[in-house]
């Protein structure tokens, strides 16, 4: 008999099981572990996370190192992925034509046209000009509308108002004569002065109908058929948005342009073929697709994309010892995304939605430095340490022990950095691939498409459900039902969509709503996961069609996500495949799936 | 009969100075919420601030003391749960956004911080 301990550093953790193997072969499992990676997979760093997790797991079994007859590491499989984003089309504003922000309480309602003058100048205008006033922060609401219903006495039309303080409903509230006010405009000063201005604010609950219509806003200015068609990107900016202006200056425009994102360059064995990065992620994939077998990817110096690539190549490199030009990057995943940008040259901080194009690489190298990491532990330890088989096929030994598996089987392991999938056949053949994409792309794209500052935000938002505190005593979960407290939420909690951690609520400081947030997160969810599931398994089945497999087990830490493996779990069942969250030895779920196989290895 | 379809502001009957009041009332009209004044001979700003939300059908009541000390209270909170204890004579903007989030308190919508 022999107590043998499975270690399997991977990506983002570290994980150990621990078991008695009889003389029969018969294994019976005492405990394991899971801790973060310490340092990047494959290098010495990972010792301390490799010790911790080995500490962990034997308290879990309740014996000592010296009991350990054998420490088994498995054989890394030598895979980096990293992940970038690349924006393609932008919007520019010349000569700031318009206002397109939402703030949160404009005053008045409806639409008035005349020409931008300052309130100093108001006393100035002869009586009958049509004109739009405005008003810079020195002006007190009181001060502000005093002036403007003396000019209404003179009979100058004041048609609407453009503030730079929150004083919208307040200056509306004291004129004798109601018209719309756009407030809280922070760089005020760059307003054209006496052009043709329209100020458009709609009642609460619904949006502008004039300026948001191309007709509408040649109706307004007078334009011609020629001109209208220059107006269309404007009238596109402000659709869905409760408040506007539109100013005419003789160059004013809005431009909607693409962004050259560079090329990236796919060396297949056969063939080499060179792809626009804002052609999209379709052309990408489909290239890609064409070129197999990939032996290499460069992308273009001075973009993100070929940036990170190149990144991706350089960490592999010092990481294997090896020279920059003999690492090769294996594989990308494209995929479409959207992303709020400032609009160049708006004055209220506006932003527009942009297509971008996310890209997720992965490097694979000869082989990582296992065996010196095995020779420092079996030093430090006193304990005998050897480096395990292949890692798919000891994740399939793992994976075959969740109830109800048997070859052949197929399983997908996913991680944050790439997606793995491989076949074991009945007679115990393997066939493996690795792909880029994975967890951290999913964050990535969560955090483009919600416009957040921070990674780990966009981290959380993926792992966790949410919420809206919709009182101080109570909050509403995603799905509708409703939860209350004794104590009183945290204020700043209040009204806002939550996060909801193990043992903490969240806010999310952003104008989202919830449903906006949820169908983000799936949406982002599928187009990595499934996407690269379909890829995978087309990769490792024998006849290139994902229907000749029957069985697939969903492994790796991605698995133990709230909402993946039903995703997948769903796109997979279309195909007559049997797929599912694996729960290896019955007990642990997905996760531990390398390190058992490493004690079972006969 | 007294309005009550109103943010309650009470105050203590020492103030004379109503300019500190009159900034907290501009945050809750530019939210567009009505709002109604009181004067008590209560020295405690959070007792006025409880005796402010208890008279307002909107449950929502600012209390002030002649001090300058305030704070928002929501009658259905409990007794000693108070939201956004301050002194802020001589800001403007803090007086002002202590109106804005009693307004928004029944909006239902963030506050500003």
């Amino acid at each position: 008999m022999k107590i043998i301990a499975g270690i399997d550093i991977g990506n983002a953790s570290t994980e150990t099981a621990i078991g008695k193997v009889y003389d029969d072969n018969k294994v019976e499992f005492l405990g394991s572990s899971l801790v973060n990676t310490t340092g990047v997979k494959g290098t010495k760093d990972n010792i301390p996370g490799i010790y911790k997790s080995l500490k962990k797991a034997l308290e879990a079994s309740k014996i000592s190192m010296e009991d350990l007859d054998l420490i088994r590491i498995n054989e890394a499989a030598p895979v980096i992925g990293d992940v970038a984003m690349e924006t393609i089309t932008e919007t520019i504003i010349t000569e700031s034509t318009m206002i397109g922000h939402n703030p949160t309480t404009p005053g008045g309602i409806g639409i008035g046209v005349g020409i931008s003058t300052p309130i100093n100048q108001l006393q100035g205008m002869k009586p009958g000009d049509q004109v739009i006033v405005l008003i810079p922060k020195a002006y007190e609401f009181n001060q502000a509308s005093k002036i403007i219903n003396d000019a209404w006495d003179r009979g100058i039309e004041v048609k609407g108002a453009i503030a730079e303080n929150d004083d919208g409903v307040l200056i509306n509230n004291r004129l004798i004569n109601s018209i719309p006010i756009i407030d809280e405009v922070n760089l005020f000063e760059k307003i054209p002065l006496n052009m043709l201005t329209a100020v458009e604010v709609a009642h609460v609950g619904h949006v502008v109908e004039v300026l948001s219509n191309p007709y509408g806003i040649a109706t307004v200015f007078k334009l011609s058929s020629e001109e209208t068609k220059l107006v269309v990107p404007i009238a596109r900016a402000l659709i869905g948005n409760r408040s506007a202006v539109v100013i005419k200056t003789p160059k004013g425009d809005v431009k909607a342009r693409s962004i050259p994102a560079g090329e990236i360059i796919i060396v297949g064995e056969k063939i080499k073929r060179k792809v626009d990065v804002d052609d999209g992620a379709l052309a990408l994939m489909n290239n890609l697709e064409m070129c197999s077998p990939i032996m290499d990817i460069q992308g273009e110096a001075g973009t993100n994309a070929g940036g990170m690539l190149e990144r991706v190549r350089h960490v592999m490199a010092s990481l294997t010892d090896q020279s920059h030009t003999d690492v090769k990057i294996k594989d990308l995943l494209a995929v479409d995304t959207i992303c709020p940008q400032k609009v160049q040259g708006g004055i209220a901080g506006e932003y527009s939605m942009e297509n971008a194009v996310g890209i997720a690489a992965m490097v694979k190298a000869d082989r990582l430095q296992m065996n010196i990491i095995a020779d420092l532990l079996q030093e430090k330890l006193g304990v005998k340490v050897e480096v395990g088989g292949v890692e798919a096929e000891m994740a399939i030994n793992g994976a075959l022990t969740t109830p109800g598996t048997d070859k052949p089987l197929a399983i997908i392991d996913m991680g944050a950095g790439s997606t793995d999938a491989c076949f074991m056949t009945k007679d115990g053949n393997v066939k493996l691939v690795h792909l880029a994409g994975a967890g951290n792309m999913v964050t990535l794209l969560i955090q483009t498409e919600l416009g957040l500052d921070s990674f780990d935000l966009a981290e959380d938002i993926k792992k966790y459900s949410l919420a809206k505190a919709e009182s101080l005593f109570h909050i509403r979960h995603e799905d509708g039902s409703v939860e209350f407290f004794r104590e009183p939420l945290d204020p700043k909690l209040f009204a806002r969509v939550i996060i909801l951690k193990e043992n903490e609520m969240v806010p999310i400081n952003h104008q989202v709503s919830i449903e906006k947030i949820k169908l983000v997160r799936k949406q982002a969810k599928e187009k990595v996961f499934v996407t690269n599931a379909l890829r995978a398994l087309k990769q490792v089945s024998a006849t290139g069609d994902i229907r000749a497999l029957d069985h697939v087990v969903l492994v790796g830490g991605s698995a133990l996500d709230f909402e993946v493996p039903q995703l997948v779990t769903d796109a997979l069942s279309q195909f007559g495949i049997v797929a599912g969250r694996g729960n290896i030895r019955g007990t642990e779920g997905p996760r531990n799936a390398v390190a058992t196989g490493l004690v079972l290895v006969k | 009969m007294n309005e009550t379809l109103a943010i309650y502001i009470c105050y203590e009957n020492k103030i004379t100075d109503k300019q500190l009041i009159d900034l907290i009332t501009y945050g809750i009209e530019e939210e567009g919420i009505p709002c109604h004044l009181k004067s008590d001979l209560c020295s405690n700003f959070k007792e006025l601030a409880i005796i402010a939300s208890n008279e307002s059908q909107l449950d929502v009541g600012i209390g002030i003391d002649a001090a300058g000390n305030m704070c928002l209270h929501h009658s259905k909170l409990p007794d000693q749960y108070f939201l956004f204890e301050s002194n802020h004579q001589n800001d403007k903007l803090k007086l002002r956004n202590i109106g804005v989030n009693g307004a928004r308190l029944v909006k239902g919508i963030p506050f500003v911080v």
